[in-house]
């Protein structure tokens, strides 16, 4: 038996699930979402991150494996177990990049609520704002008249003593 | 023998190399777009939902490729240690894929 296989490969198995945990629930998401308006919003706030996260891993993989073969070419035994760790690093980074954007996918649903309730606040200004103009063009128009009502008066009074 | 492990691991090398060049341009064209109007209308339209469907079928290969690990590590076989590590790269293939149609759309 070889521990250290059976070790790395039962870890990778246990990550490997909780990856898959996290991208069900980012697909179920998706799916709710039908216009996935929300996924929208998502991608300002966590998953560059993710990207970076993803990507920065899987260069540690290709490390890990580029030094694995250089060793197993050069006959060397000195660490065999490179692309092991690599695989480790790799699964650590995705399942990351799986939480972020899981994560992502309820902030943007969230944001998306508010948006709508600043939306409809921003709606209702607009309207009180509207009707105060209307309110004070009334008046205005209300003074125009009784400014012009004085001067005819004052006109009338003038035409009395000429 | 140990050549054809050489070629998986170069193999892996390449394919890793591949996603973290992919990812990290990615990264980039998300983060100079700051308003990120056109990198997400288009991330969001059609690409994501089926990325991460493909990406929930790589998985379930995954696991059950590490559970073949885990039995080859048991049993000693070396054929099946052997398996794992090339079917490993097959699911590096399909993360590939996805992120780099993700980049390719995101330009």
């Amino acid at each position: 038996m070889n521990l250290i296989i059976t070790l790395f490969a039962s870890v990778s198995a246990v990550l490997t699930a909780f990856i898959f945990y996290y991208n069900l629930k980012i697909v179920r998401k998706f799916r709710e979402d039908e216009e996935l308006t929300a996924t929208k919003l998502v991608i300002k706030q966590g998953v560059p991150d993710a990207f970076m996260a993803l990507s920065i891993s899987s260069m540690f993989f290709s490390l890990g494996a580029f030094i694995g073969a250089t060793l197993k070419l050069l006959k060397i035994d000195l660490f065999q177990y490179f692309s092991e760790l690599g695989v480790i690093t790799m699964l650590v980074g995705l399942l990351t990049f799986m939480k972020r954007i899981e994560d992502a996918v309820t902030e943007g649903e969230k944001n998306e609520a508010e948006n709508e309730e600043s939306r409809e606040t921003e709606k209702q200004k607009e309207n009180d704002s509207e009707q105060k103009k209307e309110k004070y063009s009334e008046e205005d128009s209300q003074e125009d008249s009784e400014e012009d009502s004085e001067d005819g008066e004052e006109a009338s009074k003038n035409e009395d003593e000429g | 023998m140990i050549e054809l492990q050489v070629l998986i691991e170069l193999s892996t090398a390449f394919i890793a190399a591949l996603i973290s060049m992919a990812s990290g341009k990615l990264y980039w064209n998300i983060k100079e777009d700051s308003e990120t109007v056109l990198t997400s209308f288009k991330l969001k339209a059609d690409l994501t939902r089926y990325d991460f469907l493909a990406y929930l079928v790589g998985e379930l290969f995954l696991l059950i490729t590490f559970i073949i690990y885990a039995v080859g590590g048991i049993v000693e076989s070396n054929a099946m240690i052997m398996f794992a590590r090339v079917q490993i790269v097959g699911f590096l293939g399909v993360i590939t894929y996805g992120v780099l149609r993700m980049w390719w759309r995101s330009r």
